[in-house]
């Protein structure tokens, strides 16, 4: 196959007489660099273990050459040792992504390493997150075609990188993409959209325990409409039986419904969110666990909060089955009222709940109790609560130089889901979170930012085995910026109502940055609370630390 | 071009759309077929990574338990302590650690890697040395029709007196061999009653959970001893023996205990043979 499309690429590049001397005369490199260190020093009391080569490092270097229609690229990447939380089977350094492509306005044709989505990732993202060390590229081929305005049909063939090698599971898939009222230009009034997609996996089926299905087929449809002033999207999506160590086994087809609508006239905004997602982990490699070879993407339908405290209870979309609820409401105040002020007044209202799936055992293997199939209520919030949140942020200018951010968070986690597999030990997590950031612009370049915050935390269970990350906690941040190029920050987080009264820490931490056009310098040092990181709903757990941290990042 | 592109995606998409398996009964697979269970077949050795604060482990160890059913006599199991689920608390004391199992925990990168995880003869398998759980009897099968280059034989003798093992490893060579070979011979434990966290049960704390094939030392170093310096002939036999003197304050329990012995190529690390035994003949 891949064969087949090196010869389709081959004949495409001569087609369109590019000759070699063209490639270089007219050609661009552009890139970025990227690099993580940190010193590390032992410190018994957050926990922070004795890093034996005392410094580790991540860095990146993307390089990509186009010329015309063509273009390759490449990313080196070295982990000498992955910096903890980071995977530490990335140890090592090479070329980890390498691809060539050929783009016209009517084909795409690359080769190599490459990302891709489709729909809404359902069924399918292939993506990278450094912060969390995910990457699972595709290595294989790709074709895309625009066979007139507003139709776009993708076709690729690979397989998903996994640390230093690939998957052994082969992905094929395809995708078509219509915008009606580009094809219909007069059929619609309304920007319509629709989305079909399809995914296939293989691998052999070499245990022996069950008979496994070599080839799992997912399909996914999204249709989505626009206007001025409203939108509506919905994505379904099935996957065939798929037993794999992540769902234990089971051979329940998957199942996935999302549902989004927002309304947007001037000043005011509403958005309601839901999904209902039953045994939807999706991987090239049935064994895999973790953040690995994971075929598909479900957005999360909570908030993601982004001040650090409210960073200490995330929420992660629970793929073998939740149900969930997202409304946010965010209204503006016009300039000159009583709540609006001079400059105007931004009130947004956020709720998320997500509960469990009800399941019920169908067939059941006698002899050793295992499931093979369920029958599961798709439209019924579970009994377990997952996660709930309300939230409340109000912004506020007072004055030309002085502005505000009011925050009020009230959450329930549940964190057996989040961080026991399930089982239960610690019961839920009841938080309350107030935030103050205030904003005051000294000069034209010069300006200070302060940040308050506290969050009042209580869990279920009896605290048995003491913890770094329980009861009340207290923060605060200052950051002074000399625009547009010194940055200097210290913030404390102190964890004052600790369970345990020796473990009431302080995490005092002082960095400062420098800018200067696309290069970006950050040296600082202090503690880091361990704790799980998440991004985009996907979440690693990272352990406490404490030493000098560089980062420094390039962009040309 | 155009209806060339458009013939092609429109056979990828329609290819893609019948590439499903849909299995609705039958879900369990019949049992194996004609696996060679005598004595001088390759014997697969299956090193169970795991801690007691490690919540699905259990779950692991039962697969492990599973796979040597399935492949009566074929399969050697070795449960290894180490790592972080491994390190004693507060309220459960007790350490399963050893400094052999810290050290090929450190070398291979397993508990790194996570818990469960472990090591199928210590191949590379889906090009991972790390295998998880299910990817076990997977790696098994890939090993089960392979051929034994050698055969080991075990005695073992218990000294009331001195509380001495001796093991007496005998490895007939049914192939060439070279100096890379060596042999490991572990002592391990079977049915030690200790807490066990198991994320399956709720609530998920066992106290009075059965531990098997603990490994608890080898006998000799963490890589064992060179079989022969020079090259091996086909039909050489090579006579090994190894004490050793159970130390002070240890609480294994002489009838729970076992041998297993293997041979390892020391620049590849894949086992080629293993063999065990609980057969202790007691002297004086």
């Amino acid at each position: 196959m891949k064969k087949i499309f090196l010869i389709i690429l081959f004949f495409i590049i001569s087609d369109y007489t590019l000759s070699s001397q063209d490639l270089f005369e007219k050609g661009n490199l552009s890139g970025n660099f990227q690099l993580d260190a940190q010193y590390y020093q032992k410190d018994s009391i957050i926990g922070a273990q004795e890093v034996k080569e005392k410094i580790l490092s991540n860095g990146f270097l993307y390089l990509n050459y186009t010329a015309g229609n063509f273009s390759m690229g490449m990313r080196y990447e070295t982990y000498l040792n992955p910096i903890l939380g980071i995977d530490p089977r990335y140890k090592g350094s090479g070329i980890a992504y390498r691809f060539a492509e050929f783009k016209s306005d009517m084909i795409n044709v690359t080769a190599g390493n490459f990302y891709e989505q489709f729909g809404s990732g359902l069924i399918f993202r292939a993506y990278e997150e450094r912060l969390l060390g995910y990457d699972n590229a595709v290595d294989g081929v790709r074709m895309k075609f625009r066979p007139s305005d507003g139709i776009e049909l993708t076709g690729l063939i690979g397989s998903q990188r996994s640390f230093w090698s690939n998957g052994v599971g082969i992905v094929r898939g395809g995708n078509s993409r219509f915008e009606l009222n580009t094809i219909f230009p007069d059929l619609l009034p309304l920007q319509t959209t629709v989305e079909g997609s399809l995914i296939s996996k293989y691998q052999a089926d070499q245990e022996s325990f069950y008979n496994l299905p070599a080839n799992v087929l997912a399909w996914s449809g999204k249709l989505s409409v626009n206007a001025s002033d409203f939108m509506l999207e919905g994505e379904y999506a099935y996957k065939y039986n798929d037993p794999s160590a992540s769902n234990n086994f089971s051979f329940n087809p998957g199942k996935a419904l999302m549902f989004t609508a927002s309304y947007y006239p001037s000043g005011f905004g509403a958005t309601v969110n839901f999904h209902t997602i039953d045994n939807m982990d999706f991987r090239s490699d049935r064994d895999a666990r973790g953040n690995n070879l994971n075929l598909n993407f479900i957005p999360p339908l909570t908030k993601q909060h982004i001040y650090r405290l409210a960073t200490l209870y995330p929420f992660a979309t629970q793929l073998n089955g939740e149900i969930g609820l997202q409304a946010e409401l965010t209204y503006t105040f016009p300039k000159n009222t009583f709540f609006g002020g001079d400059y105007g007044t931004t009130l947004s209202l956020n709720y998320s709940q997500i509960n469990s799936m009800d399941k019920t055992p169908l067939n059941v293997d006698t002899s050793n109790g295992h499931v093979n199939t369920y029958k599961s209520s798709m439209f019924k919030f579970g009994d377990r609560l997952f996660f709930r949140d309300i939230n409340l942020e109000l912004t506020k200018k007072w004055a030309k130089e002085f502005k505000s951010i009011f925050t009020f968070i009230n959450l329930v986690y549940n964190k057996d889901v989040m961080e026991n597999e399930s089982a239960g030990k610690y019961g839920k997590v009841n938080a309350t979170i107030a935030i103050a950031e205030i904003t005051y612009l000294i000069s034209k370049s010069n300006s200070i930012k302060g940040e308050f915050q506290h969050i009042w935390a209580k869990q279920d269970s009896v605290i048995k085995v003491p913890d770094n990350t329980n009861g009340n906690w207290l923060m605060f941040l200052l950051e002074y910026t000399i625009a547009p190029s010194w940055y200097f920050t210290v913030f404390d987080e102190y964890n004052y109502g600790n369970d345990d009264s020796s473990r009431q820490l302080h995490y005092l931490n002082g960095s400062f940055a420098f800018i200067h056009e696309a290069t970006r310098v950050q040296f600082g040092y202090g503690r880091q609370r361990g704790g799980l990181l998440c991004v985009g709903g996907v979440c690693r757990p990272v352990p406490a630390s404490k030493g000098f941290f560089l980062s420094v990042s390039s962009t040309f | 071009m155009k209806t060339l592109y458009i013939f092609s995606l429109v056979l990828l998409f329609s290819l893609i759309l019948i590439s499903c398996d849909e299995i609705t009964s039958d879900y369990k697979q019949s049992v194996n077929k004609n696996i060679d269970t005598s004595q001088n077949a390759r014997k697969i050795l299956i090193e169970d990574y795991t801690g007691f604060r490690c919540g699905n482990c259990p779950a692991a160890a039962e697969v492990a338990r599973d796979i040597t059913a399935l492949y009566p006599g074929r399969v050697i199991l070795m449960t290894v302590h180490s790592g972080f689920f491994a390190i004693p608390t507060k309220s459960h004391p007790y350490d399963f650690r050893t400094p052999e199992a810290t050290e090929w925990d450190g070398f291979f990168g397993i508990s790194d890697a996570g818990n469960p995880n472990g090591m199928v003869n210590r191949i590379n398998y889906d090009g991972s040395r790390i295998i998880t759980p299910s990817k076990w009897s997977a790696a098994v099968n890939s090993l089960l029709t392979s051929e034994p280059e050698m055969k080991i034989e075990l005695n073992v003798f218990y000294s009331i007196n001195r509380k001495e093992i001796t093991v007496d490893a005998d490895v007939t060579y049914m192939k060439e061999g070279n100096s890379n070979h060596r042999i490991v011979v572990a002592i391990l434990e079977d049915s030690i009653v200790q807490y066990q966290t198991d994320y399956r049960k709720t609530p998920p704390d066992i106290e009075d959970y059965v531990h098997n094939h603990v490994f608890r030392t080898t006998m000799n170093s963490t890589w064992g001893e060179q079989l022969y310096s020079g090259d091996i002939k086909a039909g050489d036999v090579i006579k090994k023996s190894y004490t050793y003197k159970i130390p002070e304050g240890k609480d294994w329990r002489i009838e729970k205990l076992k041998i297993v012995a293997f041979v390892h190529d020391n620049n590849t690390k894949e086992i080629l043979q293993a063999e065990e035994t609980d057969k202790f003949i007691l002297i004086l």
